[in-house]
């Protein structure tokens, strides 16, 4: 066996920083019981796509069957263990929480509201808890089948794994793409039930993507600087960070063409949910998040010189996968957005009962500005909470999947000049 | 398909100067009668439609089956038929570049062949459909003495006019700065006395020099240099990063056409999503069936392997797959949308006057690619050409519903009309096909349908590596 | 930064064949080699000629990076810039006009404008770049064996040295050397 452990030092580190996300959390509870609700969705969604993003990743290498990234693949693989902290979390959510972030729960409400009897057949309580485990049951038992399979292969040097894993790889995205859709549609787009735009679940897949690889990024670079995962080389590194930039402008693409689009078509019944996040302090927030998440890592990674150094390309994954917990605020802070005034000035009268549409229900505002000391928090607590159970679950096995046929191919693996 | 089946799957194993030979031929010899055949359909076709542009330009657009709500008739559905044709071109060329995939560098070339033609037959379209294109240069935004008479940048109509002209540009650099070496190659070929070609008269030698004057010219003077490769390599790889962003907005400009609209089912935020994916599906097919014929007409069988058919028949399945998810998300979302407009469009789409288009369409798009899963259905390769016909013909009518269902009826029952398309319509399907096929049958006999340099390039690398049986 | 000269060596490479010996070699692998051997040598004009690219030629022949993608870079943003100023004038000082209740100068519904205008600036900058750094457009220019293009390798050394010293360097790659001029 070939493993690699981390020193205790770091581990404390990452110990220290789930302390610093409990506490934020507490302390986001105390001050404002809506903020922590919704602070925690956002804490656990944002586990959920740092888990989900390896399992994706691995299965299109395993159903491409790519020779490069066999190397990098344990870190990804791995990535599967942190689902069951996030189900844990959005279980919380979803039973003790659901009242304050879900107007559609509320059946006094849903009884006064056409649009949401419409939908009560897709969005009511017992199916939603039912979608929750299926959908967590789909990604924990795929992702850890996969795993087991791929680590079998270590010892039995199987080369029919890797098709075997092909096939399952197959079936895995074919479950995830419908999953994901549903399960974005359930916890992010529900929260402003009366909206709706199709490209939102495309979206969120852009986002995810982005965020777990800038996560792998930091994980596999930490790793390497104290001394473990020789065999991935500044040539490997080099497409992880094409991967993060592609993904990063697709992200940017689907930012372009949901808000263009409805901008554009300026229908009351979807407008409101640019016009909340264009109001006061959130329109900064809107173009911190739009500028941070892709106009600076563009830039950042355009050159070929730092997707090679490991320092930059650090930087970078930071800056990718701190943007995309921004990213997570939005949406969820979003729906909470005091939209008062939007009701009172707006052009006419179907746009007025549009944005009373939008605005929260029974109150439930988050005041003041969307993003401070406490997100910091529970970013660095989540991140804590990553990198601790993905790095203890990669202790425990070899560092590169040594029974791969395509292991020394990955080995020799040479970007051109 | 067994992993170490893999291994050197592509390898020719063959001399250079006979790759050259063998790719040449079709390019160096006398068409034989089967070519003719084709070719004199195509242009008699060709010569069909350019008369029923001139009629339509003297009778005006009434001749056609377009009405008042349904406005976009068979020149839309067509401009976007064609260019989703062209985007596999690019996406094998540029994209499959980018991934560094092998199996790319026999077909790029005739794939990114078919990309010009088809955005050639494209871009045509809705310059008849203006009604009077005798004023198309009023599309360009240039100063002008009209008043100025700028044009409407806010309009996706206009965001066209630059996204096809750039994409056309752009592609047919990137194929010509693809094509330099080959021309080098080809200019060379009569001073080493390779020249498959025999003159037996004084004008038959007279058009031999002229000939290799024109390649001369084409080659711009490439010798092969070291110097010259190493800004050559970089080149392409800069346009086929440029190409590969340039491709994905001429799908989304060409969708927000319709989705900046308010007309609920043009109205959905995928369908960006849904134009490119649809695209590469499309686009793949016509890919296929053309590569299938070629490499049986042309004795292609060592560089044009069944492992390319495979791997072209597993991007059909792949993208296959994409379109049925991308129509269900559309599906799902106008059920959870509540919105009785939303709604209204699916259901006149199941059961209304063009339902018998929408059935076509899932029928044949969405169970073809299926019989990959079987090894018998997906070795045989007739099948598999009659698959990307029945599937090309499912787009056409895919976009069909999605240029016409919303429209024909929409918000006020009144002005409710349906588009039956009128005997002009059909010729100018024909006529588009009858095009396309022209330039291609032409393309197959003047230039070398397969990148020899590139695959001279990746036979020298299995050598490097040990892996060629020369 | 870059001095001007290094800008200039990288710039503009190609040289044309002019003076010196054409050595013939085999094959692909021998003419990596014998780069290696020239650029070892200490030979300051030199190039190879072979019908495709070869892969670690560059490496082998000292190259320096290709500047292609500055040039990419800076057309991209000409034409991204260029486009905005055109459309700004128009719409906003030529003759501002409001459609749809959009305003004049509208940053997301030009964007799909400017970013095909920068594409398009950045892919013929390339293509262009790319013919003025490898010398192209002297149509009557011939490879210095005719063979090239086709299945022929051939390294050229520029530098005036003796024809002893040249087969010193390249020993038995050499299969065939002919004198320029």
């Amino acid at each position: 066996m070939n493993t690699f452990k981390l020193p205790q030092k770091m581990m404390t580190i990452l110990v220290g920083f789930i302390g610093i996300g409990v506490l934020s959390m507490a302390v986001s509870f105390l001050l404002d019981v809506q903020r922590g609700w919704a602070g925690l969705l956002a804490f656990a969604w944002y586990l959920t796509i740092m888990g989900l993003a390896g399992g994706f990743w691995s299965a299109t290498q395993y159903v491409t069957q790519a020779k490069w990234s066999v190397v990098v693949r344990r870190i990804p693989e791995n990535t599967v263990h942190v689902l069951l902290v996030a189900f844990a979390l959005l279980a919380v959510v979803a039973t003790l929480g659901i009242g304050n972030l879900y107007e559609w729960s509320h059946a006094d409400i849903v009884a006064h509201d056409v649009i949401l009897q419409k939908k009560a057949g897709y969005l009511n309580t017992p199916f939603f808890w039912v979608r929750i485990v299926i959908y967590f049951a789909a990604w924990y038992g795929i992702g850890m089948y996969l795993l087991k399979l791929s680590k079998s292969q270590d010892e039995s040097k199987d080369p029919h794994v890797s098709h075997q894993l092909l096939k399952s790889g197959i079936v895995y995205l074919t479950i995830f793409a419908f999953t994901f859709t549903f399960a974005v549609t359930d916890f992010l787009m529900s929260l402003e039930p009366h909206w709706f735009t199709a490209l939102y679940p495309m979206y969120n897949f852009a986002g995810m993507a982005t965020t777990g690889i800038s996560t792998m990024i930091i994980l596999i670079l930490l790793i390497k600087k104290y001394g473990g995962l020789k065999a991935i080389g500044p040539d490997h590194m080099h497409d992880m960070g094409k991967y993060l930039f592609a993904f990063n402008t697709f992200w940017a693409y689907t930012v372009f063409a949901m808000s263009m689009l409805t901008w554009f078509a300026n229908l009351p019944e979807e407008t409101y949910f640019y016009e909340k996040r264009f109001t006061g302090d959130w329109a900064y927030f809107t173009s911190f998040l739009w500028f941070g998440h892709f106009l600076v890592p563009f830039f950042y990674l355009i050159s070929r010189d730092t997707k090679r150094s490991e320092a930059h390309l650090m930087n970078a994954a930071w800056i990718t996968a701190f943007m995309g917990f921004v990213d997570v605020i939005w949406m969820v802070y979003g729906a909470f957005i005091d939209n008062t005034a939007n009701v009172a000035h707006a052009e006419t009268a179907a746009h007025a009962e549009q944005a009373a549409h939008a605005a929260p229900h029974a109150g439930h505002f988050i005041h003041g500005f969307p993003f401070g000391f406490i997100e910091i928090g529970l970013f660095l607590g989540a991140i804590g909470v990553f990198g601790f159970i993905v790095l203890r679950a990669f202790e425990k096995g070899n560092q590169v999947p040594e029974g791969d046929p395509g292991l020394q191919e990955s080995l020799d693996f040479h970007q051109p000049l | 398909m067994s992993l170490d089946a893999a291994k050197n799957a592509y390898t020719i194993g063959k001399p250079y100067a006979e790759i050259d030979n063998d790719i040449l031929s079709p390019v160096e010899g006398f068409p034989e009668k089967t070519w003719w055949t084709w070719f004199i359909i195509s242009l008699t076709g060709l010569l069909v439609y350019l008369g029923v542009i001139g009629y339509s330009f003297v009778k005006g657009l009434g001749i056609f089956g377009i009405n008042s709500p349904v406005s976009w008739g068979v020149y839309i559905i067509g401009l976007v038929f064609w260019l989703e044709i062209g985007h596999a071109g690019t996406m094998i060329s540029a994209i499959l570049y980018l991934f560094r995939q092998r199996w790319r560098t026999s077909i790029n070339r005739a794939a990114e062949a078919m990309t010009i033609f088809a955005v050639m037959t494209a871009a045509l379209l809705p310059l008849i459909h203006l009604g009077r294109p005798w004023m198309v240069n009023w599309l360009f935004p240039y100063p002008n003495d009209r008043g100025p008479v700028w044009n409407n940048f806010n309009s996706p109509l206009l965001w066209d006019v630059y996204a096809i002209s750039t994409y056309f540009t752009v592609s047919l650099f990137f194929w010509y700065m693809g094509l330099l070496p080959d021309f080098a190659a080809m200019r060379d070929r009569a001073v080493i006395g390779r020249n498959q070609f025999k003159a037996k008269t004084a004008i038959g030698e007279k058009l031999l020099e002229m000939r290799v004057w024109l390649l001369k010219v084409a080659a711009l003077g490439w010798v092969g240099s070291g110097k010259a490769w190493h800004h050559y390599e970089k080149m392409v790889m800069l346009l086929a990063a440029l190409a590969t962003p340039l491709v994905m907005s001429v799908q989304s400009i060409l969708s927000f056409d319709f989705v900046t609209s308010v007309i609920p089912g043009w109205h959905s935020t995928i369908l960006p999503i849904n134009f490119i994916t649809g695209s590469i599906y499309s686009g793949f097919a016509m890919v296929l069936s053309l590569v299938i014929v070629m490499r049986s007409a042309f004795n292609m069988k060592a560089y044009i392997t069944d492992r390319h058919i495979d791997n072209l028949g597993w991007v059909m399945l792949f993208t296959g797959m994409l379109v049925f998810f991308g129509y269900f998300v559309e599906l799902f979302m106008a059920y959870y949308s509540a919105n009785g407009f939303e709604q209204y469009v699916w259901t006149y789409r199941f059961v209304g006057e063009y339902a018998w288009a929408f059935w076509l369409t899932m029928v044949t798009i969405l169970l073809p690619p299926h019989i990959m899963w079987f090894k018998k259905l997906r070795n045989n390769h007739t099948l598999l050409f009659i698959m990307t016909v029945i599937i090309n013909i499912g787009m056409w009518f895919e976009r069909f519903v999605i240029v016409v269902t919303p429209v024909a009826r929409d918000f006020l029952p009144s002005s409710w009309r349906l588009y039956v398309p009128t005997v002009w319509d059909v010729l100018v399907v024909l006529g588009e096909f009858a095009m396309f096929f022209t330039f291609f049958l032409l393309f197959v006999r003047v230039l070398p349908s397969i990148a020899f340099t590139e695959v001279k390039m990746d036979e020298a690398g299995d050598l490097a590596k040990g892996k060629g049986h020369h | 930064m870059p001095s001007f000269k290094e800008i200039k060596e990288g710039l503009f490479s190609y040289e044309e064949v002019d003076s010196g010996y054409v050595v013939r070699v085999k094959d692909a692998h021998d003419l990596l080699e014998a780069a290696k051997k020239v650029r070892d040598a200490g030979i300051n004009r030199f190039d190879t000629f072979a019908p495709f690219p070869i892969h670690g030629m560059s490496e082998a022949m000292g190259l320096k990076r290709s500047w292609l993608p500055f040039i990419t870079l800076i057309g991209g943003i000409t034409g991204f810039t260029a486009n905005i100023s055109y459309i700004g004038y128009i719409t906003l000082i030529d003759w501002p006009i409001i459609y749809g209740g959009k305003g004049f100068f509208n940053f997301p519904s030009m964007f799909p404008l400017f970013f095909e205008i920068m594409i398009l600036f950045a892919s013929l900058s390339t293509v262009g770049g790319f013919m003025a750094l490898s010398g192209m457009g002297s149509i009557n220019r011939k490879p210095p064996i005719s063979e090239a293009t086709s299945d022929g390798f051939a390294i050229w050394i520029g530098d005036t040295i003796p024809e002893s010293e040249v087969k010193k360097i390249l020993g038995s790659l050499a299969m065939e050397i002919r004198s320029v001029n």
